[in-house]
Parts: C-alpha cells; sequence; structure tokens
C-alpha cells in the first residue's frame, strides 16, 4: 500500500508546485523543470544563431577585411580634430559604449550611442534603424558636423593615404589613384553649403570614384564590427551548466536573488516579450513611452527612420551595394506605414546593459532603477496633436511589482555582463597586428 | 457504439472517392458539375440566410407590438380585459418563439450549407487548376518553431487617462495556455487565442461571392507542404478564380495582414509581384514576426468584377 500511495502523494504534491501560478513563490528558487531549462537555454550564447549573412558587403567575413577596419575603428587622425576615433564613443572597455547620455565629440549627438556588440544580427541599425547594414551605418558618424565631420572627398583621400596598401590588399589595386589625390579636400554632397557646391562641380566619374572608395570603407568598418564576439557571462554559465544532468553546481554560479530575478524577467514582468534570444533583443521597434527629451522638438522614432531609409544612398538596394536586387527583401519590402511606427525605437540588447547607463535613446534614464520605475509605472508617450502623425501607440503595461522584485530583476540583469576579454584582438587594441593568433 | 458506422461520413467517403474517379476521366465536365453544385449550395445558403434575416426582422416586430400588449395587460381595468388581452399576447409569444427557432434553425442551416459550398468549391477548383494548387493544407508553421528573436508583445495606443485601467502582463493568463510543466510563468507564451472552431482554411469566398480563392506558402527548393517560417520573409501564392472557376486576371491585389487583438500588423509591405500564369498571383515579402492568429485580408480589384471592391479574408493560426 505504501509503495503505492507515495507516488500519488509525489504527484499531488508536484502538481500543486506546478499549478500555484504565483511561480516565483517556490520554494527552491534554483529547481527547474525540464522544460524550463529547454525555453532557458534559448537565452543561452551557446545557442546563438550563425552570424547573418550579408549580401550586400563581399568583404564582411574577410579576416584582412577586418583587420583593417580596426584600424580605421580606432584611428582617431580620421576626424575633423584629429581627436575622435569611432572608439570614442564606442569604447570596448564600456562594452563599446561612450557611458554618456549624448555623445560627444565635435558636438552633441542627438542619441545615445548604442553598444555594437551583437549588431551585426539586427537587420536596422541605429535606434530608429534608418540605415539597413552596419556598412552603410558606418558611414553616417564620419560626416555627421556634431560626430566626426569630415568631408566626403577628404576623408576617402585621407584613409587612402594613411591606407592604401592594406585598402588594395582587400579591394585591389586601385586604378585611378591620381583621381583621388586631386580631390578637393572639402567635398561632400551632404555637407555645409560650400562642400556640397564643390560636390556638385565633380564629374560623376568622381563622384564615383569616391563613393565607391567611401562604402568600401563602410564595408571594412563592417567586417571588424562582425568579428566582436560576446563572451559568456555568468548567465551562460548557469545556463550552460543547468543542461548538465546530475550535476549541482549551476546553484553556485548565480545568487538567489538573481534567480528570482530571472524568474520575474521571464515572467511576471514580462520583459522576455522583446528582450527575446540569447541576444535579448527582437531587433524590433516599440514604443515604451520613454519621456522626450525635448518636447518641443518630439523623437519620431521608426517614423523619421523609414523616411530616411527610403532616400538613403547606401541601401542594399544602391549601386554601392554587392547584394542582387533580390537579395535585399527587407528593403523591398519596407513597412512605410502603420501607426506603430511614430516614437518607437529599436529594442537594445540586454547583453551587459548593467555596464552601459545610462539608458534610452537620449540616456533619458541615468540607472537600471529608474528604467524599472518607468516599466513599473509607465506614463503613455507623450503625444502633441501638432507633431506626431497619429497618437503614438504604447507596448507595455504596468508591472506593478514591489521593491524587493525591482531589485532582484536589476540583480538578474547584472548577470548579463560579459567579462572583459583582455586577449581578444578584436576588442583590445593593444594587441598588435603581430601578436593576431591564427584562426581568429 | 464502436460498430456504429457515421454514415453521413462514409456517403461523403463514397461521394469523394467517386468524385475524382469521374473526375479524372472527364476533368472539364466533372469540374464544371462541381462548380454547379457548389454555385447551388452558396445559392440555398444565401437564400437561407435571407429567409432568416426576414424572419428576425418580422420577429423583432411582433416584439414589440408583444411589449406594447403587455403594458396593456399591466394597465387593464378589469380582467375580461386583462383575460383577452393576456390571451393576444400569449398568441402573439407563441408566434414569435416560432418566428425565432425557425430564424435560428435558418442560420444554422445557412452556415452549414455555405460551409458545404465551400468545400464543394474546394474539390471543384482543385480539379480545375489541378497543379497549380501544390498544397491544400492551412498555412502553417513549424510547431517546432519558438519565438526567439521574435516579437511578441501586446501592442497598444492608449490615452493617458487609460493608464490606470490597464491590467499587469499577467491578469487574463489563460490557465489553459501555460504550459504545465514549466515553473516559470511566461506570459509572453501563453499569449492570444484563436476561437476554437475559427475558420483556417486555405480556400475561401470573397466577401461579396464573387471570387474564389486559395493561398499557400511557395518555396524554389522545398516540394509539397512548404511551412510558413518565423520573422524571414518568403513568398506565397494567391490563387483566384470566379465562381465557375475561371482564372481572374490583371487583377489588382492590395494586402492588408493584422493579429486581432494586437493592434498590430504586418512588420513588412508584402505586395504581388507577378502573375505567374493566368489567375496565379506572386506573393512576396511576407514575414510574421510572432506566432499566434493572424487574418490575411486581400482586397482585389478587377476590371471585369460587377463590384470593384471586394475581398477575400483567410486566418492563420501559427
Amino acid at each position: 500500500m505504501t509503495a503505492i500511495k507515495y507516488p500519488i502523494f509525489l504527484f499531488l504534491f508536484l502538481s500543486s508546485c506546478v499549478f500555484s501560478q504565483d511561480r516565483e513563490d517556490q520554494q527552491d528558487v534554483y529547481a527547474f523543470t525540464s522544460a524550463d531549462i529547454n525555453f532557458l537555454k534559448n537565452f543561452s550564447l551557446s545557442n546563438l544563431s550563425p552570424i547573418p549573412q550579408a549580401p550586400s558587403n563581399n568583404i564582411a567575413d574577410s579576416i584582412e577585411a577586418a583587420r583593417l577596419g580596426r584600424a580605421l575603428f580606432f584611428d582617431s587622425r580620421l576626424s575633423k580634430n584629429g581627436k575622435v576615433a569611432c572608439a570614442s564613443c564606442h569604447a570596448p572597455k564600456k562594452y563599446f559604449t561612450d557611458g554618456l547620455a549624448l555623445s560627444e565629440s565635435l558636438g552633441k549627438t542627438q542619441r545615445s550611442a548604442p553598444s555594437l556588440l551583437g549588431v551585426a544580427w539586427s537587420p536596422w541599425q541605429y535606434w530608429d534603424g534608418r540605415k539597413d547594414s552596419l556598412w552603410s551605418q558606418a558611414l553616417g558618424p564620419i560626416e555627421h558636423p556634431n560626430e566626426m565631420a569630415m568631408d566626403r572627398s577628404g576623408f576617402v583621400r585621407k584613409v587612402l593615404s594613411l591606407y592604401r596598401q592594406e585598402y588594395e590588399y582587400v579591394f585591389g589595386k586601385i586604378e585611378d589613384y591620381r583621381t583621388i589625390k586631386k580631390l578637393p579636400k572639402k567635398a561632400s554632397p551632404i555637407g555645409d553649403k560650400r562642400s556640397q557646391k564643390r560636390w556638385h562641380k565633380l564629374s560623376s566619374y568622381q563622384q564615383d570614384q569616391v563613393n565607391r572608395a567611401f562604402s568600401n570603407i563602410g564595408k571594412v568598418l563592417m567586417s571588424y564590427q562582425r568579428q566582436l564576439k560576446l563572451p559568456a557571462s555568468r548567465f551562460d554559465d548557469f545556463i550552460d551548466a543547468m543542461q548538465e544532468k546530475n550535476d549541482q553546481g549551476y546553484r553556485s554560479i548565480l545568487s538567489e536573488s538573481e534567480v528570482h530575478g530571472l524568474r520575474l524577467f521571464m515572467g511576471k514582468a514580462n520583459c522576455f516579450s522583446c528582450h527575446n534570444g540569447p541576444l535579448f533583443t527582437n531587433f524590433e521597434f516599440h514604443n515604451i513611452g520613454a519621456p522626450e527629451s525635448d518636447e518641443a522638438k518630439v523623437d519620431l522614432g521608426r517614423y523619421q527612420g523609414v523616411l530616411d531609409l527610403v532616400k538613403d544612398e547606401f541601401t542594399c538596394l544602391s549601386k554601392w551595394s554587392d547584394a542582387k536586387e533580390s537579395e535585399c527583401e527587407e528593403m523591398t519590402y519596407l513597412k512605410k506605414s502603420g501607426p506603430e511606427l511614430v516614437g518607437a525605437f529599436k529594442t537594445p540588447t540586454l547583453r551587459n546593459i548593467a555596464a552601459t547607463a545610462p539608458y534610452m535613446q537620449s540616456g533619458q534614464f541615468k540607472d537600471l532603477k529608474e528604467v524599472l520605475a518607468h516599466y513599473n509605472l509607465p506614463k503613455p508617450p507623450f503625444y502633441d496633436r501638432e507633431q506626431h502623425p497619429n497618437r503614438p501607440h504604447f507596448d507595455i503595461l504596468p508591472l506593478k511589482l514591489n521593491d524587493k522584485e525591482l531589485e532582484n530583476i536589476i540583480a538578474f540583469l547584472s548577470t548579463l555582463t560579459s567579462p572583459f576579454p583582455q586577449d581578444d584582438y578584436w576588442w583590445n587594441p593593444e594587441i598588435s597586428d603581430s601578436q593576431i593568433l591564427s584562426g581568429n | 457504439m464502436i460498430f456504429k458506422v457515421n454514415y453521413n461520413v462514409l456517403a461523403l467517403c463514397l461521394s469523394l472517392t467517386f468524385f475524382s474517379t469521374v473526375v479524372s476521366a472527364v476533368p472539364s465536365k466533372q469540374s464544371n458539375n462541381l462548380f454547379n453544385d457548389a454555385n447551388n449550395l452558396l445559392d440555398k445558403a444565401n437564400l437561407a440566410e435571407k429567409k432568416s434575416s426576414e424572419e428576425i426582422v418580422s420577429a423583432n416586430k411582433i416584439r414589440k407590438e408583444l411589449n406594447k400588449l403587455r403594458s396593456k395587460v399591466r394597465k387593464a381595468k378589469d380582467s375580461s380585459e386583462r383575460n383577452n388581452l393576456t390571451k393576444q399576447a400569449d398568441k402573439l409569444a407563441s408566434q414569435l418563439k416560432n418566428l425565432q427557432d425557425s430564424g435560428s434553425k435558418l442560420r444554422e442551416e445557412n452556415k452549414h450549407l455555405f460551409k458545404q459550398s465551400l468545400e464543394v468549391f474546394e474539390e471543384a477548383i482543385v480539379e480545375r487548376w489541378g497543379k497549380k494548387i501544390r498544397n491544400r493544407k492551412p498555412v502553417s508553421m513549424d510547431s517546432e518553431t519558438t519565438s526567439f528573436i521574435s516579437h511578441n508583445t501586446r501592442f497598444r495606443s492608449v490615452h493617458p487617462n487609460m493608464l490606470n485601467k490597464m491590467g499587469t502582463p499577467t491578469d487574463n493568463i489563460n490557465p489553459e495556455n501555460v504550459n504545465k510543466e514549466m515553473s516559470l510563468l511566461v506570459p509572453a507564451l501563453a499569449g492570444q487565442n484563436a476561437p476554437p472552431d475559427l475558420d483556417i482554411s486555405s480556400f475561401q469566398i470573397s466577401r461579396k461571392q464573387q471570387y474564389f480563392a486559395h493561398i499557400e506558402v511557395v518555396s524554389t527548393t522545398q516540394q509539397g507542404e512548404v511551412l510558413a517560417p518565423l520573422n524571414e520573409i518568403h513568398k506565397w501564392h494567391l490563387i483566384l478564380s470566379n465562381l465557375s472557376g475561371e482564372p481572374i486576371e490583371n487583377a489588382n491585389v492590395e494586402i492588408i495582414g493584422h493579429m486581432p487583438g494586437h493592434v498590430h500588423g504586418l512588420p513588412t509591405e508584402p505586395r504581388v509581384t507577378e502573375e505567374v500564369e493566368p489567375g496565379v498571383y506572386k506573393v512576396e515579402g511576407v514575414k510574421f514576426q510572432m506566432k499566434g492568429w493572424w487574418v490575411m485580408q486581400f482586397n482585389v480589384t478587377d476590371e471585369k468584377a460587377s463590384s470593384k471592391d471586394d475581398s477575400v479574408v483567410f486566418n492563420l493560426v501559427f
């Protein structure tokens, strides 16, 4: 009799645990079922899908191109004042951010510098997705008057004078270097009036020479960014260790508070809804009602991003792209209208989030506590009939969590920080080219 | 009980077998017959619908009269007047009940006949169009697909004073949708429900009954049933015929997709890129960013049609 009773008792006990819907209250916070583990393993970096193909960039996965891209990324000579490089706002030590609300280079940027880790997986770049590839994105800051503030012709001349050999190694010999050398220092189709005037005086042949080299430079910067790998964080170690059967070692990797936070993240707080997959983002555009930094000049987010994309000169469909038209489906079938675009921004990755304050598109929240406070009791998006084409959507629901729960979520988020890979050539600019390991 | 034969099912199977054997021998005549049958069923369904509507209108008139009579009964001065009025009211009540019963019966009949007509239309178009229809099953997604790197939030557009009326993400979770084997309660996985009796067939008739249409996912590398991928742009075929099985050529098609209850549309703007064969339209740029219940509407404009604005709606459940 006893032998029969026990399984029944055990079954009832187990089902009462499983069916109790306030599941975060369960006694052993570390006790995950195999269905839980099956679900959670989708968040581990070990399950990250291969890097997406990049048909618009033929040299996307060339190591030589990435090495040149790395050199350019850290080279501050390539900015107007000679003091700003890509790495100034995307510093490896700060997980490729700058720790500022708005970046400061030659001027102040409109938005906060996002991390570059995992960006190769996104079909759209920038907070508003106004670029459809990493190579096209890389060209933006170079000419932006508040960032590197270079003129297209001068930039191309400078890069080729400093890196001609490396460039030719990747792209083959420059047939007509004389044309490049003779270019005016300041000519650009999007520069100031004088620079634009000079650009329009160039022959279309000259313009093409500049644009070809300019887009190629974007492509090597993209190749570099595709080499940036995320080292496993404590969270990844925890999930990977949990899959080892009969091993309870995983319990020591995360604290109780962190595991409570993990349960809340996936559960009651619904963060998982948009921050999903190993990169903790769906790369979609949402409006979570983060406050406007300037209510007199609202940020239309994706709505404006789409307008910019349509007239962008360096998309997958442009003559500078290496892709066939049929390979540019995201651009060809771009969603150009819909009320959900207004004020929507791309879901950022939560990898290294605890180390990359401040937060949101213009750094409106100084720490994770402020972010969580917003999610807990959010204000719907600011709406101004004069400025918005329609009332912005609001994509979140209040969480109504208590202070302890919020603390636990913050604790969990800190487990997503990868250790700085000191010996990684791509992360560490101090490692010299000759030290590059074979097979890297 | 176990040995009881369901004669209806048997009859349907036999008739289908009959159709398919005979149909392959004399295709055009058989498909014509099938289209005739389908149209007859559709006419009957429409007639039942019309009658049912008429009866409901009459029933509503009677209900108003009945209410007036009942009020008179309450105000009656003596018992004889009250009795007389009550008798009249009872008579009306019984008429009302009869009309309501008959109306709802007709409505059921309409539903049944309509469903039957769609089934016969499907047989007819498959017979007529042959290999152009490669997959008759509802458009589906691989059940193994998990919602990772996909979008699964609930979109809402709210006025600030709505804030207090909004629930939390874990309110209103249907316990039936919760994975009982998980100790984690994941609201995004226990998302929205499609109604259980939702028609998810890939064959549908247009709103104004001008077209019969079919959709299927197509691939250049796969044969047979092609599943819709998650978060990947893919291609469809939209097959458009009139109710006699003739292809609708050179139609203008607008595509609108949305998720009921999510207030958001597709993440792309799919469109018809080519009419690959008469009545067979290639649709490119389709992408679904999440699983769940999708509604795909094709607004069809055909110069030759009597009504220019017509649409065909398909429900998909992933």
